[in-house]
């Protein structure tokens, strides 16, 4: 459902300076990966037409990770654009309530799923996020979401997390590879996916990269 | 009936939702608190506050300690959301 069963377990996090690098990491990487990650800097300089274009020439998952936090009437528009544009799930923040993830819910329609964000996993993610995530991972289940972003960089949490919301719920971890998580905790920790951007689409060679971490966890 | 006096908080045109501020005659007490906590599709919150899903009429009711109110939020119409909160209060009524 949404991103589909895990194979690789990775979402490759597509934060390229152009659509036209973009293509170059996925055409190495496009058949070793489970789901690919747009955030707002490409699709702020590309368009939105990128996630369906991008959908329709690899056949893969698309997260939209817009970490959307606005009132309910703008929240809902940017996740019917989204839906529209053919993304499979959206990442909105936990701290815009109940009732605004309610309506969230409603929008999505059961078309898109709703993954809501836990907690930041910069230093300053522990300052506000993290006195809250456990929360956040409790509304996830009250309003039965599709399941919640953790932090990969700190693999205790995603355990506590995972614990919080029970195992039919999909976890997903950023922060694996540049920002210091490791692949195969973030696993073992308890989540479904990993999102692994700057360790991929920096490497001189994006394929080897991919297959390293593949065979690091057996897949 | 614990129910005193309502207010409309809010209401949303676009997604046309109410939500409603609903006082109540007395502060809920801590057994009725931990009896709403054991109602389906229910949290607490940084054990400040009980949140209860009604996944019929689509409403979440959020009910607070020690405060004499709670809100009902997400009620497609006033009357829903006094619905939604019956059927909760209906079930700690023996209090």
């Amino acid at each position: 459902m949404f991103l589909g069963k895990p194979n690789s377990h990775i979402i490759l996090a597509l934060d390229t300076e152009s659509k036209a690098e973009a293509i170059k990491v996925l055409d190495q990487t496009h058949d070793l990966i489970d789901v690919i990650k747009f955030n707002y800097p490409l699709i702020l300089k590309e368009g939105l037409s990128l996630i369906s274009e991008i959908k329709q020439r690899y056949g893969l998952k698309i997260l939209a990770d817009f970490k959307v936090a606005d009132v309910p009437v703008t929240n809902n528009r940017i996740v019917e654009l989204v839906k529209k544009a053919g993304a499979d799930a959206i990442m909105v923040h936990g701290f815009i309530g109940t009732d605004a993830l309610l309506e969230i819910m409603n929008i999505a329609n059961n078309e898109i799923g709703v993954i809501i964000v836990t907690e930041l996993t910069h230093p300053g993610g522990l300052e506000f996020t993290r006195p809250y995530s456990i929360d956040f991972a409790n509304i996830c289940s009250l309003i039965d979401a599709y399941g919640i972003q953790a932090p990969g960089t700190r693999p205790d949490q995603i355990n506590q997390l995972r614990n919080t919301i029970g195992e039919k719920k999909t976890i997903v971890s950023c922060g694996v590879g540049a920002q210091g998580g490791d692949f195969r905790e973030v696993l073992n920790a308890g989540a479904d996916f990993a999102i692994i951007g700057r360790a991929i689409y920096n490497a001189p060679n994006p394929r080897e990269v991919v297959l390293n971490l593949r065979e690091s966890v057996n897949v | 009936m614990i129910i005193e006096s309502l207010q409309v908080e809010k209401y949303c045109a676009e997604s046309n939702n109410f939500t409603l501020k609903i006082n109540f005659k007395r502060i809920l007490s801590i057994k009725q608190l931990t009896k709403i906590k054991e109602v389906e599709k229910s949290i607490e919150l940084s054990s400040k506050c009980v949140l209860v899903r009604d996944t019929k009429l689509d409403t979440i009711i959020h009910f607070y300690r020690e405060k004499n109110y709670c809100l009902v939020t997400n009620a497609g119409t006033i009357n829903q959301g006094i619905l939604s909160l019956e059927n909760i209060l209906g079930r700690i009524e023996d209090e």
